[in-house]
């Protein structure tokens, strides 16, 4: 239980450094990033400004937030919706043969071009952030049983 | 026998906080995606602010409020000869793909390309053009718009959705060699 523990804290803090990087990195061209949401080719036209506009900060507050480990249920269901909403959409654009860009941390990076590569990583920061949100339940469930048992 | 009721409505009732905690998580999700968007709008409008504020004391900036043309008005515009259609994107962009008969004017190297195309230009004076980027986000265009104001061109429009519209449409598109 103890070394399950622990593994949650890594993953929290993994997940925490990544989704905090990738969102400062994002700020800084928020153009690149639109057009990267556009390629994608989910939402309408007019939803993509507004979108790619706050992903950046919902990213960062996320990721800084599971790092901070003070009422973590919501960043880590944040973060758990935001990845399985990536994962399909990643999955949609491989399935349709679209050729999309990631700008998953800013416009310099080169990695995650394929959508396939997007999904896999999407997938596993899915899970991780399963694994989680949840941890954080069962632990919020496990001591309000033990208080109702000590009183 | 009085066990078994008291067990599943133990277990009814660990159910029912489970389901009122995810239903607490959601609504502190919702409240961060709020702010996230507020915060998202405001980056927006710095954005634009800092876009405008690089135009500031060219003659451009006092020019009055330029047309805008729809997706309807802009495939109108293109099927009709004798029209000019600007692409304000970078060069490498263009030549991977835009709107057909439209020539490239890319912001950041405005005065070389307007040199260049120079002639081609000069009846359009008095009339339309039309002057688009990538999308809604990008501020090129608005950039190419003024700019082409500053220089004496009466009727500079602008179409605000840009490459992603026109090929979100499925309309023709043309490439460079």
């Amino acid at each position: 239980m103890i070394r399950f523990s622990w593994i949650v804290l890594a993953t929290r803090c993994a997940l925490g450094i990544v989704f905090l990087y990738a969102g400062v990195s994002k700020l800084h061209d928020l153009r690149a990033l639109s057009s990267s949401v556009a390629s994608f080719d989910v939402l309408p036209i007019s939803w993509v400004v507004w979108f790619a506009s706050s992903l950046p900060f919902y990213e960062a507050i996320a990721g800084f937030w599971l790092l901070l480990g003070w009422r973590l249920r919501v960043p880590a269901l944040a973060v758990l919706i935001l990845c399985v909403a990536l994962t399909g959409t990643a999955a949609q654009a491989y399935l349709r043969g679209l050729t999309v860009s990631c700008a998953c941390f800013g416009e310099q990076s080169t990695f995650f071009k394929s959508p396939l590569a997007i999904f896999a990583r999407a997938l596993v920061l899915a899970a991780m952030a399963g694994v989680v949100y949840c941890h954080v339940l069962r632990t919020l469930v496990c001591n309000s049983q033990s208080e109702r048992t000590s009183v | 026998m009085a066990r078994l009721p008291l067990r599943t409505l133990k277990s009814a009732s660990r159910m029912k906080r489970n389901r009122w905690s995810i239903l607490q998580d959601l609504g502190g999700v919702l409240a961060l995606t709020s702010l996230c968007i507020g915060l998202g709008y405001y980056a927006r409008c710095g954005t634009r602010l800092e876009s405008a504020a690089s135009s500031v004391g060219e003659p451009a900036a006092q020019t009055p409020a330029h047309p805008v043309f729809s997706l309807e008005q802009l495939r109108q515009y293109v099927d009709t000869p004798g029209g000019l259609v600007l692409d304000a994107r970078p060069a490498d962009e263009y030549a991977q793909g835009h709107i057909p008969g439209a020539l490239s004017l890319p912001q950041p190297a405005f005065e070389q390309q307007f040199d260049r195309i120079k002639d081609r230009l000069e009846p359009f004076k008095t009339t339309v053009i039309v002057v688009y980027c990538s999308d809604l986000w990008c501020g090129l265009a608005d950039e190419v718009q003024q700019r082409l104001a500053a220089l004496g061109f009466k009727h500079v429009a602008r179409y605000p959705d840009g490459w992603h519209g026109w090929t979100r449409a499925s309309l023709p598109i043309e490439k460079s060699p």
